[in-house]
């Protein structure tokens, strides 16, 4: 019955307490369950995931129940309610002595003495007693009443002694402990305890009590006597005490429950020693001696909290497990004995090199599962992270077994981690980043090469005997056809579709760039800066040029800038550029690729809910300048009004569930937008384009209503999550808020699902649904993105709202269900930083100021009433400089708006930079208003080049209809190309990039042109002479580079200060109306 | 009737459908593609040859191509890979018209997860 449940267990460990709480997120709205026409007649997108796996679950064989064999009298009797143990222990009595046929004709109650009475967390008592004849206890018999409800049981053991039992002993106690030293025979022998054994005992001789032993239906007079021989043994010896004779003897040394550690070799025929727990007579594999381990949430062996557990799917593509068992504590399984061992060794890695707290940082259980199969059932050549768990296959035509490679554990264990920092999107740059992390890291927990796989290859498949050399990405091939090559820089740069992207292709070039690093630094300082760029600076969506600003900027951090320099010339090398603007070595911002839109030019005003008893109006208006308030309505509203971004009008659910909207401008016109009496919540969107509402029922889909197609589209919600899931899932949502380009809902939702006792868990988390897309004008997907991949245990999180400027600035109420705490928290979703601004009883509710330079939220004032409270922020938008005071007393749900207009979509659409990085100087282009130029070498072909550029935040490059990646698309550049940027809001811009190449041998122009430069060399100032009007000079150093541009004017004679230039040699491209010529000279 | 008949063969022909797994730590793709003809073929990893495993039934290839041409099949859309990906890409004419990728072990909508079961069923000889 228990194993059931594994797939549940391992899944439900980030969530399971948060639940066990009341959730204040749960007491905004009661769900019902009412089939309503207008809601079935609205289309669905359906983005729920259903869960294939869960009927391959739920067939998983049980395990054999064992009956517990007892004495068992049950009774029922009439109804006894039990309130209290007192109460209890009278009703035990009054059940037995009613009761007493069922037990003994001859039952004596007055026999019996309670010896422990309790009322559980079910609300039923249980009374256990013990027997005594003459005050001497009957050892074992003992007799439990349960009162269960409406029901009374009763079982255990009572013996009739007979009237007149002597109970007076013929021989003493010390000759009783002299025979039982006699008799007992222990393992360890006999050795003397010194006196921290006897304290940590409790022991210092012999123990002796009298008891009445039942033997063959006899009772007999004992000694019962406990002996510690040496250390480890605790003996119990039962003595006659009327003859002397030895009753019995057994070894009682206690094998407590608990971890315990073993012996087992493992795959490469190495002895590891392992960490196991032990259950009765059974070893599993969880080691909880590690020091996340949580005894007190955990449920073993099935829900170990903490611990580093590793489990078998008995060649399964995964979709059941067994706990791997042994009946002693070593184990000879040999793939589960390298997959726990080398689990533990990354646990400990992190823990020491970063201080890091298992895969999620936070004490999670970090689950392996061994003999994986393929989808078909066959054996799985590979080792995979799916998200929860590591998954290792046994192998098949190239790998042996491959949780025999302590890289391979180190590299999934790994994504475990990315998952839980940066998050890196596994596709194209950000995926290779991510398989380039799991790589690295890999092999700095198996450091004494650079190879990845070396360990679980066959022979004969790969030329460098490992699947990936991060010393040499190549790994002894020559192309992509030949097995485990990769590239090593970016002019091998693979840009095809294949492996998302190349993720497992182009890490190959981070690879790279980190073994330059890490030889040029050392590898202690190398791992300390990846996990600071990992952790502190890379971003979902970090591209290799990301990267590169991430490690030179932790290098800053942590050392020198001679770190910083050695990090610069590694990724110099891999041909990962520094931004242009830099001029290479570092710097530049990072994560600079979001932009604030304008603040909205109107007046500030507040809209909230009416608190005050006095006040007839429920929803009252604000102006924040004059501090004028005006009653809008006098009916209840089941959530807070949404606002349009201009102020004009806000919409509500009323309390008759109906949709309103109310005119702002003073005129306090409502109408009923929606008459169906059904709805639990709405939100407009900024631009008032469309609605998302919730009904009342406890319904998965959120209502998307489109003005310009006048129609309704359902969104069904499901939670992005990983196998094993149940089907339970989302079960509504609540909260409601638009993004400003009115294309995603922003929204809090419930979610539900079954714990292994039958038990239901819940806990709320922000999911933003894509239901609109700009391009095609039509409804999206319908895809899920959440907030945050997991929460900690006890924790929920709602009520979430966009900043009003920065799309990627958001507010919610964080519920610690653990501390009974609501904290009002800001998350910047580009850097993934957590600011918290206030901790109160509350939810807050939180809404951004018109600049974003408060945030106001419910909280309680020192009188315990609401109101709405405000903080002032600090720049970030996330964190909060000075104290919280009252915005508004005897209210709650203030939304802050102002009544001017703004452009809610970026408009933006330039080139930023743009310039061929790879070529060797860099080449660096010169942006004329849509025009962009320069010059390269004469020797580049031109015909083949890859430029490096960047564009206005939001929006994207193409020629064509092809989208261009920097540094990645190739092109050519014989002819002028235009590039198109497209702003957010569809809007375009093209530029002409226009590629020269310097020219040599034009020695005939300069002399048909008449031109003449002196003195040469020179050392402040030349003096260029030409017979035709020259109009632009351009000056280059030796290697290419445009150092000036200098309009002429159509002079026929115009004098250059060289001053600012390096001593050298120059060339200089004079332009006339008529022809170029080329001038060499030499600055002294 | 005959010429009907032709006419699908024609059209059945121009179809195939390529699906499989790939990623994790070696970054290797087990693929097989099953074309219009019931010709179910592997494309193996690493050595990246084809090989015939098998040819469906008429009936059996045709159901499999029914489902990829389902409206509900149209309606969705699904790009989330993983560190080990499923995919299926349906192909006309030698161009892909259709791709849904995942990562093993999350959620996908029924009709994915019942053909992506059912072309895994095929190729087990």
């Amino acid at each position: 019955m228990k194993i059931k449940q594994y797939a549940f267990s391992v899944l439900l460990i980030p969530i399971l307490l948060s639940a066990q709480t009341p959730n204040k997120l749960d007491l905004r709205t009661k769900r019902t369950n009412v089939e309503n026409n207008f809601i079935n007649s609205i289309p669905v997108i359906d983005g729920k995931k259903t869960a294939n796996f869960v009927s391959s679950i739920r067939s998983l064989p049980a395990v054999n129940t064992v009956a517990i064999e007892v004495d068992l009298r049950q009774t029922e009797i009439s109804r006894i309610a039990v309130a209290n143990t007192a109460q209890a222990m009278e009703k035990a009595y009054s059940f037995l002595l009613t009761n007493k046929q069922l037990v003994h004709p001859l039952f004596n109650a007055n026999q019996l003495s309670v010896y422990n009475s309790e009322l559980d967390n079910l609300g039923q008592s249980h009374v256990k007693m013990q027997q005594y004849y003459g005050g001497i206890e009957v050892s074992g018999y003992e007799i439990f009443v349960h009162f269960l409800g409406s029901e009374t049981y009763s079982h255990g053991l009572w013996a009739n002694i007979p009237v007149g039992f002597n109970t007076v002993p013929t021989i003493s106690k010390e000759e009783a402990v002299n025979k039982a030293l006699m008799a007992i025979q222990p393992d360890f022998g006999f050795t003397v305890l010194n006196s921290q054994q006897k304290a940590i005992l409790k022991y210092s001789l012999p123990e002796i009590k009298t008891i009445i032993s039942i033997e063959n239906n006899m009772a007999i007079l004992c000694y019962e006597i406990m002996v510690r021989p040496n250390g480890i043994e605790r003996w119990i010896a039962i003595v006659n005490a009327k003859t002397g004779d030895i009753v019995k003897q057994y070894n009682n040394t206690c094998h407590v429950d608990g971890p315990k550690t073993g012996t087992g070799n493992d795959l490469n025929a190495v002895q590891r020693t392992i960490n196991s727990y032990q259950i009765s007579s059974n070893f599993y594999l969880i080691d909880a001696t590690k020091s996340m381990y949580n005894a007190s949430q955990s449920s073993l062996p099935d829900d170990p909290s903490g611990a580093i557990w590793t489990l078998d799917a008995n060649n399964t593509p995964a979709t059941s497990f067994n706990n791997i068992t042994s009946t002693s504590v070593n184990f000879s399984n040999t793939k589960a004995v390298s997959a726990h061992y080398n689990s533990g060794v990354a646990y400990e890695y992190y823990k020491t090199t970063f201080n890091r707290n298992s895969i999620n940082g936070s004490g999670g259980t970090i689950i392996s599962v061994i003999n994986v199969s393929d989808a078909s059932g066959n054996g799985l050549d590979n080792a995979y992270w799916n998200g929860q768990f590591m998954a290792y296959g046994n192998g098949k035509t190239v790998f042996k077994p491959l949780a025999g490679g302590l890289d391979v554990a180190g590299h999934e264990m790994t994504h475990g981690v990315v998952q839980n920092t940066a998050n890196l999107e596994y596709n194209g740059q950000s995926g290779a980043i991510n398989e380039s992390m799991a790589d690295i890291f890999g092999c700095m927990m198996d450091r004494a090469d650079w190879k990845m796989g070396e360990d679980i290859v066959k022979p004969g498949f790969y030329a460098g005997g490992a699947l990936r050399d991060i010393q040499d990405p190549h790994n002894g091939g020559n192309s992509l056809s030949d097995n485990g090559y990769q590239p090593k820089k970016m002019s091998e740069y693979y840009s095809g579709t294949q492996d998302n992207g190349g993720v497992h292709i182009n890490s190959g070039i981070p690879n790279y760039a980190f073994y330059l690093f890490a030889t040029a630094t050392t590898k202690e300082k190398a791992e300390q800066v990846y996990y600071r760029a990992l952790t502190t600076y890379l971003t979902k969506s970090s591209q290799f040029k990301d990267l590169r600003l991430a490690v030179v900027q932790a290098c800053k951090d942590l050392y020198t800038n001679t770190e910083a320099a050695a990090a610069a010339d590694a990724f110099d090398a891999v041909e990962i550029y520094g931004p242009p603007v830099s001029g290479g070595g570092g710097g530049g911002n990072i994560g600079n690729n979001v932009a604030d839109l304008p603040a909205n030019p109107g007046a500030d005003f507040l809209l909230y809910s009416d608190e005050d008893p006095n006040s007839p109006y429920t929803i009252t208006k604000a102006t924040l300048s004059s501090g004028t308030i005006a009653g809008q309505i006098t009916h209840y509203t089941k959530r807070k009004p949404s606002v349009v971004d201009d102020g004009s009008y806000c919409i509500y659910v009323g309390d008759d569930n109906k949709i309103y909207s109310l005119l702002l401008d003073g005129s306090k016109t409502e109408t009923v937008l929606q008459s169906q009496a059904i709805w639990a919540n709405v939100a407009i969107s900024k631009d008032g384009k469309r609605l998302a509402a919730i009904t009342t029922n406890t319904d998965t889909s959120i209502y998307i209503y489109d003005f310009g197609k006048a129609s309704w589209q359902s969104f069904k919600l499901y939670n992005p999550t990983f196998s094993g899931v149940n089907s339970g899932g989302v079960l509504y949502a609540d909260a409601l808020e638009w993004d400003h380009t009115g294309t995603k809902v922003m929204y809090d939702a419930k979610s539900l699902i079954n714990n292994q006792n039958g038990s239901d868990y819940s806990y709320w988390d922000v999911g933003i649904l894509d239901v609109w897309n700009l391009e095609t004008n039509n409804w999206s997907d319908g895809s899920i993105e959440k907030l945050f991949s997991s929460l900690p245990d006890g924790i929920s999180i709602g009520n979430p709202v966009f900043s009003q400027r920065s799309p990627y600035i958001v507010a919610f109420d964080y519920v610690d269900g653990n501390n009974n705490q609501v904290i009002v928290t800001g998350y910047n979703l580009n850097t993934n930083k957590i600011g918290t601004v206030f901790t109160g009883t509350e939810l807050g509710f939180p809404s951004y100021s018109r600049t974003d330079n408060i945030l106001i939220f419910n909280a309680l004032n020192t009188n315990n009433d609401l109101v709405v409270a405000q903080k002032a922020l600090s720049a970030d938008k996330i964190t909060v400089s000075g104290t919280a005071t009252v915005l508004v007393s005897l209210a709650k749900w203030g939304v802050w708006y102002a009544n001017g207009t703004r452009s809610l979509l970026f408009n933006s659409k330039d080139i930023l930079t743009f310039g061929f990085e790879g070529l060797n100087p860099q080449v660096i282009a010169t942006i004329n208003g849509t025009n962009i130029t320069c010059t390269v070498p004469g020797t580049v072909n031109v015909a083949a080049l890859t430029p490096s550029f960047t564009n206005s935040p939001y929006s994207y490059v193409r020629i064509g209809g092809t989208k261009q990646t920097s540094a990645v698309n190739n092109n050519n550049f014989t002819n002028t190309l235009v590039y198109t940027v497209v702003a957010q809001d569809g809007s375009t811009k093209n530029y002409n990039v226009t590629v020269q190449k310097t020219v040599v041998g034009i020695q005939t122009d300069k002399k048909n042109l008449g031109i003449n430069l002196f003195p040469n060399p020179a050392i402040d100032e030349v003096l260029l002479k030409a017979s035709k009007p020259m109009q632009t000079i351009f000056v280059y150093d030796i290697q290419g580079r445009l150092i000036k541009e200098i309009n002429a004017n159509n002079n026929t004679s115009f004098a250059i200060d060289i001053q600012s230039l390096q001593s050298g040699m120059y060339i200089m491209t004079v332009k006339t109306a008529e022809g170029e010529a080329l001038i060499r000279f030499t600055k002294s | 009737m005959g010429c009907k008949i032709l006419a699908y063969k024609k059209y059945a022909e121009s179809l195939s459908v390529n699906f499989g797994s790939g990623g994790g730590f070696t970054g290797a793709v087990d693929e097989f593609i099953l074309n219009g003809n019931g010709a179910l073929k592997s494309i193996k990893p690493f050595v990246k040859d084809t090989m015939l495993l098998k040819t469906l039934s008429a009936k059996d290839t045709k159901t499999i191509f029914k489902m990829l041409e389902s409206k509900t099949m149209s309606n969705i859309k699904l790009e989330t890979p993983g560190n080990m990906t499923n995919f299926i890409y349906f192909n006309k004419a030698g161009q892909t018209i259709r791709k849904y990728q995942w990562a093993q072990g999350t959620q996908v909508p029924k009709e994915i997860s019942d053909l992506f079961t059912l072309l895994n069923k095929q190729t087990q000889l």
